[in-house]
């Protein structure tokens, strides 16, 4: 039974992250979730606190940008077009990475092109959370035909990708940022599902569940009380990686001119823009392209290095 | 035996599929009047009705989903709005194209990704350090990115390649090394994690002990276990490759099927996209019924246990 469980999980997986995600759930089953000491293993890997770094720098501008800068990153300046970058100690003269078709300043609109990609990707991640884990836990707790029909709307996300979903719904609706939000969230629930299903199957067996229901607790209660609060680690992990895919599916959609509408900035538009311009500056598309990966590296390396904490806190 | 749970598995790949049908006829009528849609607005008020009827809208949703099913079942799967053919034709005479690309793209990193992910995982050290970082710089480094800097290194600046068109081999170079490098790093992690966690069991010391060259353990008992999971992992990851095939060809002027697809949705071309997702939708729904049918061909434990 349980190498068949296994293998439908192994199956079943979208991420190539759940499989060690399972391992690390089981073993810190009934754990303290947070202790100093692990905050500060988690930082003490020097990748980890690099894309710390990173991550909180471009956080940082996507939520408080606005009243750190003080002029608009999308109003055109036509006397400064296609500024190659240049540095100087007095940085608020120079564009440090350049200017584009228009004239405006390439740093400032990937910073402003941050908080689209960021916040979407964020906010995406967490209303698919929501959703999934709410749906797994209903469908490992129930299983019979309600677990049956919500895993298979489940697998139905894996048949039609969420990049070619969204192609399906612009070609309905046109592009927009709500649309997108509304999508990340609907059509990314799987994995999320698949997770709280999986432990939830393996835990309702556990003492500690047929404890509380030996003493009166309601099935609500126990999901919510004593079955949820296990999930929380591998939950955590799965979602730094689903942000990070997001935030690539969404800079994916503005690329193919299916994204945010202009003249918002976002990371994959502005890179889609400056691909036409690559003979003459090179800066258009490169640094967007670099603030992608940069971010995603941290996201991947922050996740990475969750798991591997989460994995061994049981030595701490 | 693996014969009922192949059935049971075809089985729910056939409800996943139905499901899809629906969710694709549902979504074209949610925006409120599919013929507004269509024309978006540009049409005089007594022409909509004529219209209407014409494409059987006026008809109760249920009746139209149902004679929506009857077309597909018949292999009709409308026509585009913008050239009036028929979208199953247009589809298919794109696919071959996209195919020319793909195919190729898919040997290369299997056939790389299996011998690099190995060598990282039994020589430790510099060349394992160095395979893992490629691979976590190539995971992190989005297709469309990763594109437009061979672009820019081997088209622009060095002039080495050709960036757009087709005809010579030295077309196929670029997007297929740009289809290949997130799966590549992908897999050569996978390999090189299943090798090194293979490489611990105890069946491998024996077959050391029982003095067997190194080459022969490898090859004989540890990639046999290690590949396992890989194969899975390509049967699910056949959405992935569609999904970022899609991206390639925007990028280097590919006419294929992901050009199409685009297009269809910048011109909010709905029947083509339609038939294009239920493609889609039953490749990746057989993948995963072929790599499940592979697994259990190789692995006797899951024959005989499942």
């Amino acid at each position: 039974m349980s190498e068949k469980t296994e293998k439908k999980e192994k199956t079943e997986d979208s991420f190539g992250a759940s499989e060690s995600v399972i391992i690390a759930s089981q073993r810190s089953l009934g754990q303290k979730i947070w202790n100093h000491r692990m905050v500060l293993g988690f930082v003490r890997y020097p990748p980890a606190f690099i894309a710390s770094i990173i991550a909180i720098f471009f956080l940082f501008f996507a939520m408080f940008g606005t009243f750190v800068v003080s002029w608009d990153p999308n109003k055109p300046v036509l006397s400064e077009t296609l500024d190659p970058p240049a540095y100087s100690l007095a940085f608020n003269d120079v564009h440090m990475l350049g200017t584009d078709t228009v004239g405006r300043d390439v740093f400032m609109r990937i910073l402003m092109g941050g908080r689209v990609s960021i916040l979407l990707g964020i906010t995406g991640a967490t209303g698919a959370l929501t959703i999934g884990v709410f749906l797994g836990l209903i469908a490992g707790w129930k299983r019979g035909v309600v677990g049956a029909t919500i895993m298979r709307w489940a697998d139905l996300q894996i048949a039609l990708p969420l990049l070619l979903m969204a192609l399906t719904v612009a070609a309905v609706f046109g592009p927009g940022l709500h649309i997108l939000l509304i999508l990340f969230s609907l059509w990314f629930w799987g994995p999320y599902a698949r997770i709280s299903e999986g432990l939830t199957l393996s835990l309702k067996n556990r003492e500690f569940v047929e404890a509380a229901r030996s003493i009166g607790c309601s099935p609500t209660r126990i999901v919510f009380r004593h079955v949820l609060p296990h999930l929380f680690s591998p939950l955590l992990v799965l979602w730094s990686f689903s942000c990070a895919i997001l935030i690539i599916i969404e800079a994916s959609l503005s690329f193919l001119g299916v994204g945010i509408p202009p003249p918002t900035a976002s990371w994959g538009s502005m890179l889609a823009e400056g691909r036409q311009y690559l003979h003459r500056a090179y800066w258009l598309a490169m640094f967007p392209g670099l603030a992608i990966s940069l971010m995603v590296w941290s996201i991947n390396t922050l996740g990475d290095r969750l798991r591997d904490v989460i994995d061994q806190r049981q030595y701490l | 035996m693996i014969g009922p749970v192949m059935v049971k598995r075809v089985f729910q790949s056939a409800i996943v599929l139905f499901l899809l049908v629906t969710v694709l006829f549902f979504i074209s009528r949610m925006s409120g009047d599919p013929v507004l849609m269509l024309t978006e607005g540009a049409i005089e008020p007594e022409e909509i009705d004529k219209l209407r009827a014409a494409y059987g809208f006026d008809r109760p949703i249920i009746v139209q989903f149902a004679s929506f099913l009857l077309e597909i079942a018949r292999g009709d799967f409308g026509e585009s709005v913008r050239t009036f053919e028929p979208a199953s034709e247009m589809v298919k005479s794109r696919v071959g194209i996209s195919l020319r690309m793909v195919v190729p793209a898919f040997m290369t990193y299997i056939f790389l990704s299996i011998p690099i992910g190995c060598l990282a995982a039994v020589k430790r050290g510099a060349i394992g350090a160095f395979a893992m970082v490629i691979s976590l710089v190539g995971q992190s480094v989005p297709s469309f990115f990763l594109g437009i800097l061979y672009i820019y290194f081997f088209g622009v600046t060095l002039r080495w390649l050709p960036v757009f068109g087709s005809g010579s081999w030295e077309h196929y170079v670029l997007p297929i090394a740009t289809l290949c490098g997130y799966p590549l790093a992908k897999y050569t992690r996978l390999v090189r994690a299943q090798v090194s966690e293979t490489l611990t069991m105890e069946f491998v010391r024996t077959a050391r002990a029982k003095g067997l060259h190194e080459v022969n353990v490898i090859r004989r008992h540890v990639l046999r276990n290690a590949l396992l999971p890989v194969i899975t992992t390509m049967g699910v990851d056949v959405g992935t490759l569609i999904g970022s095939a899609l991206i390639v060809e925007a990028i280097f002027a590919w006419p294929g099927f992901g050009t199409l697809v685009v297009e269809a949705a910048k011109t909010r071309d709905y029947p083509i996209i339609q038939t294009a997702g239920l493609l889609i939708g039953f490749l990746v729904l057989t993948g995963s019924i072929v790599a499940d049918f592979a697994y259990g061909l190789i692995d006797p434990r899951i024959r005989r246990s499942a």
